[in-house]
C-alpha cells in the first residue's frame, strides 16, 4: 500500500457539498477507497465527536476537520476545494479549502505534527494561492507532500 | 515589548478547546498579543495569539513553555497576567462557558 501522506486520488478540486457533514463524508469515502479508512461510519462518528469540542473552521476560508480513529490505518490527508464554500463554523465565513486529517488511534504525536505543519503553511498566502489556482490533483498532492513535512 | 513565559497546563497542549479559548481571550485584549514556542530556552518565531491557526501551527504540547508578548502599553502587564493565568489552567478540565 502507498503510504504517502496525500495522493492525487485524495484530492478533490471540485468538491460540491451542501454542508460540512456531506463534505467530510465525501472526502472520507476517498480515504476508504484508498484503503486508509476501514470503517466509514465509525470514522465519521469520530470526526463528528472531535468537531463537537471545537469547530474546525479557521479564519480565511479554511476547514480542517480531523481526528484519531481506530478506523484509520495510516496518517493521511484528504483535500477538497469547494468554490461555493462549506460552513465549518468560522466566524468570518465558509471554507473553500477543506483538509480532512485522519490519524490512527495511538498515533498521537504524528497526528499533531501533521496538523501543526499544515497550520503553519495555511497562514501563508502563497500556499493558499497555489491550492486555489491549481487544476491538477497530482500536482496539488505533490505540492502538499513537499510543503507539509512535520 | 513586555514578555512573559509560562508552561502549558492543558493536557492536550495548545490545541482544540484550549487553543480556541486562548485565541478568544487574546482577541478581546486592548493590545495585540503574540505567542512563541520556547525550545531549549530560546523563543521561536512569534505568531498572533488571536489566530487559532497560528496557535495550532506552534505545535505546543502539554508541559511545553511558551513566551507571550504584548505591545508596549499601560495595559501590557495586566494583559500578560491574565493570559498567563489562563495558560496555567487545565482548560480541558474547565466546564464550558
Amino acid at each position: 500500500m502507498n503510504n504517502e501522506l496525500i495522493t492525487s486520488d485524495l484530492v478533490d478540486l471540485d468538491l460540491r457539498s451542501p454542508d460540512k457533514q456531506a463534505a467530510v463524508r465525501s472526502l472520507a469515502e476517498r480515504l476508504v477507497t484508498a484503503g486508509r479508512v476501514t470503517d466509514l461510519e465509525r470514522f465519521l462518528t469520530d470526526v463528528a465527536e472531535r468537531e463537537k469540542q471545537m469547530s474546525t473552521g479557521m479564519q480565511g476560508g479554511i476547514g480542517i476537520p480531523h481526528c484519531r480513529s481506530e478506523a484509520v490505518t495510516a496518517p493521511t490527508l484528504a483535500f477538497g476545494r469547494c468554490q461555493e464554500g462549506v460552513d465549518f463554523g468560522a466566524e468570518d465565513g465558509p471554507a473553500n479549502l477543506v483538509f480532512l486529517i485522519a490519524a490512527p488511534q495511538g498515533g498521537d504525536s504524528e497526528h499533531m505534527s501533521v496538523l501543526a505543519a499544515l497550520a503553519r503553511r495555511l497562514v501563508r498566502a502563497e500556499f493558499k494561492r497555489t491550492l486555489t489556482e491549481s487544476d491538477d490533483p497530482a500536482a496539488v498532492a505533490e505540492y502538499v507532500r513537499e510543503e507539509v513535512t512535520p | 515589548m513586555p514578555r512573559r513565559r509560562v508552561g502549558i497546563a492543558s493536557g492536550v497542549g495548545l490545541h482544540a478547546r484550549p487553543a480556541a479559548l486562548l485565541a478568544k481571550s487574546a482577541a478581546a485584549q486592548p493590545v495585540p498579543v503574540t505567542i512563541a514556542k520556547v525550545t531549549d530556552g530560546a523563543a521561536g518565531e512569534p505568531v498572533d495569539a488571536a489566530s487559532v491557526l497560528g496557535l495550532m501551527g506552534l505545535g505546543v504540547e502539554h508541559g511545553d513553555e511558551v513566551e507571550l508578548g504584548a505591545a508596549d502599553s499601560e495595559e501590557a502587564d495586566s494583559v500578560l497576567d491574565e493570559l498567563v493565568a489562563l495558560l496555567s489552567t487545565d482548560l480541558d478540565a474547565e466546564p464550558a462557558s
